[in-house]
């Protein structure tokens, strides 16, 4: 994926689960667990 | 391995696109001869790609106004504002530009890139949030960067996108900050300013308009975007710069917001690098006059963006979504864009070539940015140009041509 694409899947991810993925997490992620990792614990944040 | 080599796949996509001649990123204007018009290998060529809006690098009283500066006062300051003084100029200039905006604080900076860079590494801190629209100049993405606000982006131009962003923030602590731009610099588009603005008001954030492409170009009085859209008592900063419609160098923010100056001695990229030399200043400050007092250059400015912008579209290109004074064409990959680039600069008509990830699709552009200064001949030139080589390269079916009446 080019930069564009991996920023229209990052925006299609925060849509799916109405969530905000700060641009420093967005950095950290290289795996598809470190991904699932993030959005799950943004999920719970945004529910607390 | 070279501590160079992270760069490998990058010199391969340069060198790649430097092996045609000219080079598209490296190049030479031999001469200048006037603000629209130069010399490149030899040739005279129509400059269409330096974002001189009003043309008023080479305005006489501008230029007066410098090297009186220069005579009197040297060439340069050798030093920061904060640790070496100010000149009596610096804030002559600041005071001007607050009159100018109608607000109570001005801050200069020594480039508009640094301008961002500070404002935005300073406003907002950690447990602080910035907002950026999602095709931000690089400027703002690496002021954000160097700060320790908490940034996220919403989709471009997109006020419910912001929306559901600054909701997910209700009742987060610290502050918000959301930052657009008044046109961007790749398609010429202009945000939804006051949409935007109607979602700040509603959700309590502070809002910072970039107006460096869009300040002495819209605007009953050329304030720019939040001028010409009606909600500059919205807008809590504006950032800006002096080398576009001013035709000099150097980047400034202006605020009503209590307390401001107080940035002068946090923000990093203001107190760590000379200022402005009092040449710049003294042309910028003339620059500045002449944008407030001649509504004609703007006129000018807004028919020639029109005339080149509907040129184009109506022989078939694919240009952005409206007619400012940045108009851009999108062709399909790569290699066409530098052969096309090269056929306009080897007919007298220089341009910006912009490539993918530098532009918010994924296609290659061919970026204009118009002039008051430019004349009708030279943006009839322009249109009858691109028809020629769209032709030659089969962008455009065989037969198409500029309309007879804007050649003659």
């Amino acid at each position: 994926m080019d930069s564009l694409a991996i920023m229209n899947f990052m925006l299609e991810i925060e849509d799916r689960f109405d969530i905000s993925i700060p641009l420093d997490r967005a950095a950290d992620i290289a795996t598809v667990d470190d991904l699932v990792s993030a959005v799950e614990s943004l999920v719970k944040q945004e529910k607390a | 391995m070279s501590i160079l080599a992270k760069f490998s796949q990058l010199k391969q996509t340069y060198d790649k696109l430097s092996s045609v001649q000219p080079n598209p990123f490296a190049v030479t204007f031999d001469q200048i001869l006037s603000s629209t018009e130069g010399v490149v290998e030899g040739r005279r060529t129509i400059l269409l790609g330096t974002n001189n809006y009003l043309g008023l690098t080479m305005d006489p009283d501008c230029i007066e106004q410098s090297v009186q500066a220069l005579r009197q006062q040297g060439t340069g300051t050798t030093g920061s504002r904060v640790a070496n003084g100010s000149y009596a100029s610096h804030r002559a200039l600041e005071q001007d530009l607050a009159k100018f905006f109608k607000r109570q604080h001005c801050m200069v900076f020594s480039t508009g890139y640094q301008a961002n860079l500070g404002m935005l590494s300073t406003l907002v801190g950690r447990g602080d949030h910035l907002i950026l629209d999602a095709d931000s100049h690089a400027s703002i993405y690496d002021g954000a960067r160097l700060g320790h606000a908490e940034v996220i982006r919403f989709r471009h131009s997109d006020p419910d996108d912001l929306y559901k962003r600054l909701r997910r923030l209700k009742d987060v602590p610290g502050s918000k900050l959301i930052v657009v731009e008044g046109i961007y610099s790749m398609l010429g588009d202009l945000a939804p300013l006051r949409e935007i603005a109607q979602v700040k008001r509603e959700m309590g954030a502070y809002l910072m308009v970039d107006e460096a492409h869009s300040m002495g170009v819209l605007g009953e009085h050329g304030r720019g975007l939040a001028e010409a859209a009606g909600v500059e008592a919205d807008v809590d900063f504006i950032v800006g710069t002096f080398s576009k419609s001013l035709g000099s160098v150097g980047g400034f923010c202006v605020a009503d917001l209590e307390g401001f100056d107080v940035l002068r001695v946090a923000c990093r990229p203001y107190m760590f690098t000379a200022s402005l030399p009092p040449s710049i200043i003294a042309s910028t400050r003339q620059a500045l006059r002449r944008l407030g007092s001649d509504k004609a250059l703007r006129t000018r400015l807004s028919t020639n963006a029109e005339r080149l912008y509907r040129g184009l579209r109506e022989l078939g290109l694919q240009v952005g979504p409206q007619a400012s004074p940045i108009v851009s064409v999108a062709l399909e990959d790569q290699e066409l864009a530098v052969r096309f680039w090269n056929a306009l600069l080897q007919g007298g008509l220089y341009l910006n070539l912009a490539l993918p990830p530098a532009t918010p699709t994924n296609m290659p552009l061919l970026r204009a940015s118009i002039s008051a200064a430019h004349s009708r001949r030279q943006i009839d030139r322009a249109i009858e140009l691109f028809a020629e080589v769209a032709v030659k390269l089969g962008v455009l079916p065989a037969g198409v041509s500029a309309p007879v009446a804007l050649v003659a």
